[in-house]
């Protein structure tokens, strides 16, 4: 992920998180106290009044209450008798997701400033920033670090693993306390025992930026944009078939066809909103929906983490949903087993229809399998996955007649819709001229192989997930016609474009570019905490 | 890793602990004598076991898959034994002076036994080579082509009927039904291996599961109707278009089996050969009909294969008796799954493709959004 470009930066109405970012390609000390003037300090009582006040919510995608939530920490700090921490949650699994990024890379003290305000205000004895990003993220912040004296003494970094999973804030928290980045088996509240044991305000970057904002404009001044339920603005990753792909701060409440317009986008079938684990909206509802809880509420999605992305003309939407299935089944952490089954399940099936071998029986598993694997698992990865997958079996319903009559829609798939990068990733394949069909492959992964009528094997096509690395080792070596193979071969799908929020070229009124720089090597590896001063 | 290692010193040194009082060594010496006389017995018990067990974990006709996967494991851990027995037999042999180390890898130079200690040595060479490339099969199988560790592997039906030469011969002498029962064994390897070779002629061709179903994706009418029947076009609709018999239920209209009804009587005279040899009720066997089937028309295998010559849509399959559902249900609602066919039997008469609900299933129902507030 070194050669993620910095995301370009737009705004609808008046600038806030955005400020400065069209004068500058990423903002420094005294820039960031010339647009937004000096960092402030509060109490814990006046700070949770203010986000109370204006019910400012997380924006990791789960929406809770941030004053709740710092009300929760300083009562358990309170009772224990301890001090607590600061965790800023900038890791960002979702791959359509690159706000945070974009806060970190180009305005990163608006998310330091936000987290050094609230460990002030909850006398927290150290702030810890979870950030993944192939280090270009880490190295943003340990830079800007070094110029704010205060920052330098409780600052840690954690760089995490680049996984979908990993952003959950129970791996996140696992990561940081040097365990694997995996989601807790039982759900623990990181503000009773987060980082190191100790009452944890967990938040995400983007929720620190606001507070920060909060701050400096007081609630009056906070709630003057955006709806009276919802006062503020928020920040909206657009990619997919957008022509400008960006990442947009927009008051809450603007119409989400306002936002498609500027990013060139035109939701042609379906726009997808909240990311993977989100809604699929039909094209006529996705032009209309106000961008708040609210609206998408009413219109049966959710915002989750802002991610809005439009699926234009010229690409098979079932074949890019497989794709995506795929990929989360891959995601999986393996830890759960309605999960671990469930989800290459699903992916079978979808991509049955997809490639159209599948037909009614194919839908119907689909629909079934995505409905059993609902809240049966550690994390919400099982249900975002089942939202995502039932939504679009709902939105896309021509092209799934076309699949289901005509075996396909005419479309190829494009691979509209981002995804990390995958192609190094093992693959199990089969010499077709020595199978002879003995089935032994399905009986070791069922999970990557089933059986076709004839006996022969049906592979997903996904990269095995490390969890069955051994497995799929095992069938190899076990084929008696010595045919299977584990392999780095791409997919045999359509051409890889990750196409994250990524600026096109040539000048734009609000756009600026910082071109990709050759970057070192990672210097920093998953849960080793480095502190500033001490970097390379 | 480091838990196993740990394990390992600690049993070490209390080997060594216990080895070093006298009642210690009494129980190692006694130990040594039990090895020295036994390892050999075990090699080849444990040696003849992995053979037995890795030509049955090869066999298609009775063993499921799941069970080949777990004979394939045994077959492993077995061998295992068998090598790590043979490492013993070897070092006890040695350390007993009953042979030079040299005859442990080179065989026919002891000047005592030469022959039969040969053959050990021999067997013990290529069992090793086995070993050792089996452990590797996964870097064969990506690199050569699969006879050469076939090849390799099938070295153990050479080593191991060695070994056995070499366990009754080349020490003290055993007693008659052991002689008899290696006997035994190595016959009954042979006629498995024979079997095996035999039936694997036929494997290219019974890979698939149902053969029915398969010729019937092989032949491009039958294959469509399927579809076509799959995809929500009622038989009735098909039929009459192509101007056909529209059948309901054609086995019970077009098989009165037994009664010696020509096939083609019911037939359209264009939908393929007529074959009036063939009569439902007579008693043919796949002999008769090589016998009659000069062109290979009529498979050997498939008795049910002549139906198809009349049947140009498919209609009659007669060795799936789930097939021709397909016809009657297009919305797939009684699926081939259906182990014990209750629902089949009952409720596919009452299936009507043209009934009213069949219409409602054509267009999907649109989205139900209409909580969506602003819409309009």
């Amino acid at each position: 992920m070194n050669d993620l470009p910095v995301p370009e930066a737009m705004r609808i109405g008046r600038a806030r998180l955005t400020a400065g970012l069209d004068r500058y390609a990423s903002i420094d000390l005294p820039t960031h106290q010339e647009i937004f003037g000096p960092m402030r300090r509060m109490t814990a009582r006046q700070l949770v009044e203010m986000a109370e006040s204006v019910d400012l919510r997380g924006r990791g995608g789960a929406a809770f209450p941030v004053g709740r939530k710092m009300r929760a920490v300083m009562q358990t700090a309170a009772s224990r008798k301890l001090r607590p921490v600061v965790l800023v949650n900038g890791t960002e699994g979702e791959p359509g997701s690159a706000k945070d990024k974009m806060l970190l890379l180009r305005s990163p003290y608006l998310v330091l400033g936000g987290a050094l305000l609230t460990a002030r205000a909850l006398s927290a004895r150290e702030i810890v920033i979870g950030v993944t990003g192939g280090g270009r993220v880490a190295k943003s912040i340990v830079a800007a670090a070094k110029a704010e004296p205060d920052l330098r003494k409780i600052l840690r970094i954690v760089e995490v693993p680049d996984r979908f999973v990993s952003g959950e804030g129970g791996a996140l928290v696992n990561a940081v306390n040097g365990k694997v980045a995996l989601p807790p088996g039982r759900k623990r509240r990181a503000s009773d025992m987060g980082v190191d044991q100790l009452p944890t305000y967990l938040s995400n970057a983007e929720t620190f930026a606001q507070l920060a904002v909060l701050a400096m404009l007081g609630t009056e001044g906070y709630a003057s944009d955006g709806t009276a339920e919802e006062p503020g603005t928020m920040l909206l990753t657009v990619g997919g078939s957008a022509g400008r792909p960006a990442v947009v701060e927009v008051p809450i409440g603007v119409p989400l066809g306002n936002v498609l317009d500027i990013c060139e986008a035109t939701a042609h079938k379906g726009v997808l909103v909240g990311g993977y684990h989100g809604m699929w909206l039909p094209a006529e509802i996705a032009d209309e929906v106000p961008v708040s809880r609210a609206g998408l509420d009413a219109a049966g999605g959710a915002l989750g983490a802002g991610v809005v992305l439009p699926l234009g003309a010229g690409t098979c939407p079932l074949g890019e949903v497989a794709r995506i299935v795929r990929y989360l089944a891959k995601e999986s952490s393996g830890q759960c087993g309605p999960c671990k089954l469930g989800l290459p399940g699903i992916a079978r099936s979808m991509s049955a229809l997809a490639d159209g071998s599948g037909g009614m029986d194919a839908l119907d598993a689909a629909r079934r399998a995505a409905s059993v694997v609902r809240g049966r698992g550690a994390c919400a990865h099982p249900d975002g996955t089942s939202r995502f997958v039932l939504s679009a079996l709902d939105v896309f319903t021509d092209d799934l007649a076309a699949h289901l009559f005509r075996g396909s829609c005419g479309q190829p798939v494009r691979g509209i819709l981002p995804l990390s990068p995958e192609d190094d990733e093992a693959r199990l394949q089969v010499d077709w001229t020595r199978c002879q069909g003995h089935g032994l492959c399905r009986s070791v992964v069922p999970e990557l192989v089933q059986l076709d009528n004839q006996g022969y094997p049906v592979f997903l096509d996904m990269p095995v997930p490390f969890w069955l690395e051994k497995e799929a080792q095992q069938a190899v070596a076990m084929c008696p016609a010595l045919a299977l193979r584990l392999s780095a071969v791409p997919s045999t799908e359509a051409p890889k474009s990750p196409r994250t929020a990524v600026p096109s070229a040539g000048p734009r009124t609000l756009q600026l570019v910082i071109p990709p720089r050759e970057l070192p090597p990672r210097f920093l590896t998953a849960s080793s905490g480095l502190r500033p001063g001490e970097g390379p | 890793m480091p838990v196993a290692f740990l394990l390992f010193m600690v049993v070490a040194i209390v080997v060594a602990a216990v080895g070093s009082t006298r009642v210690g060594r009494v129980i190692g010496t006694a130990a040594g004598h039990f090895l020295l006389y036994y390892a050999g017995v075990f090699t080849l018990i444990s040696l003849t076991a992995a053979v037995g067990i890795g030509l049955v974990a090869t066999d298609r006709i009775i063993m499921s898959p799941d069970s080949r996967v777990t004979a394939q494991a045994v077959h492993r851990a077995v061998s295992f034994g068998a090598v790590s027995f043979l490492a013993i037999h070897i070092t006890t042999e040695i350390l007993a002076r009953r042979s030079h180390a040299v005859d442990a890898v080179l065989p026919f130079l002891d000047h005592k036994r030469t022959f039969y200690l040969g053959l050990g040595t021999l067997a013990s060479d290529v069992l090793v080579f086995i070993a050792v490339t089996g452990i590797l099969r996964r870097r064969f199988a990506e690199t050569s082509p699969p006879w050469v560790w076939r090849l390799i592997h099938a070295m153990a039906y050479v080593a191991w009927p060695m070994g056995i030469w070499h366990g009754l011969l080349s020490g003290r002498h055993s007693k008659p039904y052991v002689d008899w029962s290696y006997g035994a064994l190595v016959a009954a390897v042979g006629v498995a291996l024979l079997v095996r070779f035999v039936a694997k002629d036929r494997s290219g061709q019974t890979a698939g599961q149902p053969v029915p179903e398969r010729l019937a994706s092989a032949w491009p009418p039958a294959a469509g109707a399927a579809a076509l029947g799959q995809a929500g076009f009622g038989t009735g609709h098909l039929a009459i278009s192509s101007g056909a018999v529209p059948v309901g239920r054609p086995q019970q209209l077009a098989l009165p089996a037994g009664t010696g009804t020509q096939v083609t009587a019911n037939l359209p005279a264009d939908g393929g050969q007529v074959v009036d040899r063939v009569q439902f009720g007579h008693d043919e066997t796949a002999a008769d009909f090589a016998y009659d089937d000069s062109r290979g028309q009529y498979r050997q295998d498939d008795p049910s294969e002549y139906i198809r010559q009349d049947d140009p849509r498919g209609h009659f399959h007669q060795d799936d008796p789930r097939e021709y559902f397909h016809q009657d249900d297009p919305r797939g609602q009684y699926r081939q799954d259906d182990p014990r066919e209750r629902f089949r039997q009952d409720e596919a008469p009452a299936f009507d493709n043209d009934s009213a609900d069949y219409e409602e299933t054509g267009p999907l129902p649109a989205v139900p959004y209409s909580r969506y507030g602003t819409r309009s």
